[in-house]
């Protein structure tokens, strides 16, 4: 049993990971919670759901076109709503980003209403394998899978090129980062298509997994999401990786073990928790801000 | 007597060491001066001091009591005022209320008090108001006194900064890079203020880059760089000193 | 008192008047966390429903008096904001937002599971205690109360902190206390609220305290200005009538609140009334008059 829900929560946990890269990511380098992160995420799951049913692709076709729709649409936010803020106050941006979050899900309901719609059968082939006691469908598999190399290449990215080097200097000194010659607007866009990428692809991967996809199915998973992204240190990569898997498996094993109806305020009572005792969240430095 | 003592105090961010074994001393009513070049840890001490920061070693002994891990709000209650390099007033607040939210731990209306309008907490914002408007008058701002903070020209806000800091009635006022972006006759009065303020038998601790500032009103100096004291001394003292010419390499004295 | 008013004015207008009292005292409630003291709180609807449901679970099991129910609301809801106020706003960053969707989220979740809440069905035939006298009088004390507190030393501590939370603290506030405070007081009128509303509509559902309505509380407070009274008035005015006058759009009101939020930060952050003072109206009549009577004394 509990191998089983282990193995059902890093794949319900990788899925949180993704999104919560992109929260880490951006807080990282401009300090804002972007709270249309979550709808961003779930424009990913229907954008998935589009091109599946209009074009008859198949799943990580669906994941690649989902990507590229979303890291558009995040920039345009970016662009839109949160640059021209970035002088103001704290308050001001957070406000900014509710606004976005609520014009993109009601977007969304106008656009295909507030029902729950699915991805066709066809989509992915589902066969199950047995290891002993555990059940494991290939879907899951896919998940783990395709969620690691995503994982890895941002790693990769942010380690071994150039662009990952601005976005550390970015994250580090904004300031200092444009004296040094970095173009700063353009970072923090990459940043925002990088992180938007990841949560469109955790989205499709999850229309697929739960068979649900809905207007509202954003605000959910990016609490969690952020949750997640406390619990390993926001603003840390790495934190979002720890942080999303640690979150899947608590929440799948709180479900075995506790009450279901109450599995959403296992994310929160984390929350809260962290705040309470380490709130820098796992992997997160004490860091003391420059004044 | 040493006011403000600074014993082996380190700090360390994430690899960085901003400060190293750093031992200082301020006497009671002196103006001190803390120079060095960029990133020599100046500022660093200044948040050291006022509570920012919780040194990685060493210890801040304020009036003989050890300071350290005290929260801001707490060192502004033992009566450390400071200003900001890059100055942090509450800008859409006016220049007076700016100055009385510096009254803040000198005062005690809370909310209860507030909302009954008791005869003494009455009394209390009357005093309030009188105290900051002679601060702001002190500093040459009486006329300014309900003109939004944010409003304010760049060395008026300076010098409402300093009224804000005096308002909490400090022993010691840390003053960093007040002369920043003034000309040349604002200089002057902000020497006269600083005076004024050693007059009030407040100690100052300032950090300050222009030189003719820092030879004019301190009595002593101390030179910091890479986080390190490398000289302290009287201005003549300082200005003849080898290492000291030497970190400043190509400016004039 | 009651009958005296219903004579005189319309049974319809006087349900937007009484809804308008209602939303008044939320929003006043919402815009002192977030207008005053600049903390975003997204929750605002999770703390009327506690009251709400405290409330009316008092009346009805309990048989309890308005009065006392009303304050028990009220001081419930203070106590829970108290106790998820203090781990998150002990911290420097803008956890709260997240931490206020999440409760808010939680309490429907605990009330839609609640036996004594009624579950899905919510509660019905609750006392219909409020009315338009009620509601006014608690709102003029209310705004009487907030207009003394905003100019005193505690108001401007607030305020501080909302400028510049580093420099507040360096100046001798205790931020922490103060952020807690303001929450406090704001989530107690949230849930003085939640009861008047579960009083006046006589039925309560989870639904009613949703994210939405959260969202509609915080547009009231940025859009007339953000930490004015008279503002957060205005915009709760504003944003009560506006859904009436434009039931026809219903559909996308919240696409609307959405934009709002977005424009109003970029072009307008202070909101309609946000920068203007009141000794600038006053300076601006001193001109004002000053140029009529340089002109009349250049005729006569």
């Amino acid at each position: 049993m509990f191998w089983q829900q282990l193995v059902n929560g890093l794949t319900l946990g990788s899925t949180y990971a993704l999104i919560a890269l992109g929260y880490t990511m951006v807080y990282g380098i401009v300090q804002l919670i972007n709270f249309a992160h979550g709808e961003i995420y779930m424009f990913g799951a229907f954008a998935g759901l589009f091109l599946v049913l209009t074009f008859k692709i198949n799943i990580f076709l669906a994941i690649l076109g989902a990507m590229i729709f979303c890291m558009l649409l995040g920039m345009t936010v970016e662009r839109v709503a949160y640059r021209p803020l970035r002088g103001s106050s704290r308050l001001s941006a957070l406000i900014s980003a509710i606004g976005v979050s609520i014009f993109l899900s009601t977007l969304m309901v106008l656009v295909r209403g507030p029902n729950v719609t699915s991805y066709p059968a066809e989509v992915m082939e589902i066969a199950t394998y047995n290891l002993g006691a555990i059940e494991v469908s290939s879907l899951q598999v896919m998940i783990l899978v395709t969620a690691g190399l995503l994982m890895l290449g941002l790693e990769v990215l942010v380690h071994r090129t150039k662009i990952g080097k601005a976005m550390r200097a970015c994250s580090q000194d904004l300031d200092a980062a444009r004296l040094m010659g970095i173009h700063v607007d353009r970072v923090i866009s990459f940043t925002f298509a990088l992180g938007s990428a990841l949560a469109a692809a955790g989205g499709v991967m999850v229309g697929v997994y739960y068979n649900a996809v809905q207007p509202y199915m954003g605000v959910m998973a990016g609490l969690k999401a952020f949750a997640a992204a406390v619990l390993g240190g926001i603003g840390s990569i790495p934190g979002a990786m720890l942080g999303g898997l640690a979150l899947g498996i608590m929440e799948n094993l709180g479900i075995a073990y506790l009450s279901s109806s109450y599995k959403d305020a296992i994310a929160f009572g984390i929350l809260i928790l962290v705040l309470l005792v380490r709130p820098q969240g796992l992997l997160g430095r004490a860091t003391t801000k420059k004044v | 007597m040493a006011i403000l003592e600074v014993r082996n105090v380190s700090q360390e961010f994430g690899g960085l060491l901003a400060l190293d074994r750093l031992s200082v001393a301020v006497e009671r009513g002196e103006i001190f001066g803390l120079i060095g070049p960029n990133g020599a840890g100046k500022t660093t001490l200044f948040n050291l001091i006022s509570g920012i920061y919780r040194p990685t070693s060493g210890e801040v002994y304020f009036q003989d009591r050890c300071i350290n891990g005290f929260k801001p709000h707490r060192v502004a209650k033992v009566g450390i005022g400071r200003t900001f390099q890059n100055v942090r007033l509450f800008k859409k607040l006016s220049a007076l209320d700016n100055v009385r939210v510096g009254m803040h731990s000198v005062s005690k209306a809370g909310f209860v008090s507030a909302l009954l309008h008791t005869p003494w907490a009455l009394r209390e914002e009357r005093s309030t108001r009188e105290k900051s408007e002679f601060l702001l008058e002190m500093v040459g701002l009486a006329d300014k006194s309900l003109e939004l903070a944010g409003s304010l020209a760049y060395g008026e806000q300076r010098c409402l900064e300093i009224a804000r800091a005096l308002a909490l009635n400090p022993s010691l006022i840390l003053l960093d890079e007040p002369a920043a972006g003034m000309n040349a006759t604002e200089k002057e009065e902000l020497l006269g203020l600083i005076r004024k303020i050693q007059e009030m038998g407040v100690t100052v601790l300032l950090v300050e880059h222009d030189m003719n500032v820092v030879m004019n009103i301190c009595q002593r100096i101390a030179v910091l760089d890479y986080g390190r004291k490398i000289a302290e001394g009287s201005p003549n003292e300082i200005k003849n000193d080898e290492k000291v010419i030497q970190s400043y390499l190509g400016v004039e004295m | 008192m009651e009958a005296l008013i219903q004579q005189y004015i319309d049974i319809y207008y006087l349900q937007i008047l009484v809804l308008i009292g209602i939303n008044l005292i939320l929003a006043l409630g919402l815009n002192l966390i977030t207008g005053v003291t600049g903390q975003l709180s997204m929750g605002h609807a999770g703390f009327m429903s506690i009251g709400a449901y405290t409330s009316a679970i008092l009346a009805l099991n309990f048989g309890m008096p308005f009065g006392v129910c009303l304050l028990a609301a009220g001081i419930t809801a203070a106590v829970t904001g108290i106790i998820i106020g203090i781990p998150t706003l002990r911290l420097e960053g803008d956890y709260l937002a997240m931490v206020t969707i999440g409760f808010a989220e939680i309490v429907r979740v605990v009330f839609l599971n609640l036996e004594i809440a009624g579950r899905g069905l919510g509660l019905s035939g609750i006392p219909a205690s409020t009315n338009f006298t009620v509601v006014w009088l608690l709102v003029i004390i209310i705004v009487l109360l907030n207009t003394g507190l905003l100019k005193s030393r505690p108001g401007r501590a607030l305020y501080s902190i909302r400028e510049d939370e580093l420099a507040a603290e360096a100046s001798g506030v205790n931020t922490t206390r103060y952020k807690v405070a303001a929450f406090a007081i704001g989530t107690f009128l949230a849930g003085i609220g939640g009861s008047l509303y579960a009083h006046y509509l006589t039925y309560i559902n989870p639904q009613d305290f949703g994210f939405m309505k959260s969202v509609e509380i915080l547009n009231m407070v940025v859009l007339g200005g953000m930490g004015s009274i008279p503002g957060t008035i205005l915009g709760t005015v504003v944003l009560t009538i506006a859904p009436e006058v434009l039931r026809f759009v219903q559909d996308y009101r919240l696409l609307f609140y959405g934009a709002l939020l977005v424009i109003l930060m970029i072009f307008r952050p202070n909101g309609l009334l946000g920068d203007v003072r009141w000794i600038d109206i006053k300076r601006s009549w001193a001109r004002f008059r000053g140029r009529r009577e340089a002109r009349s004394s250049v005729d006569g």
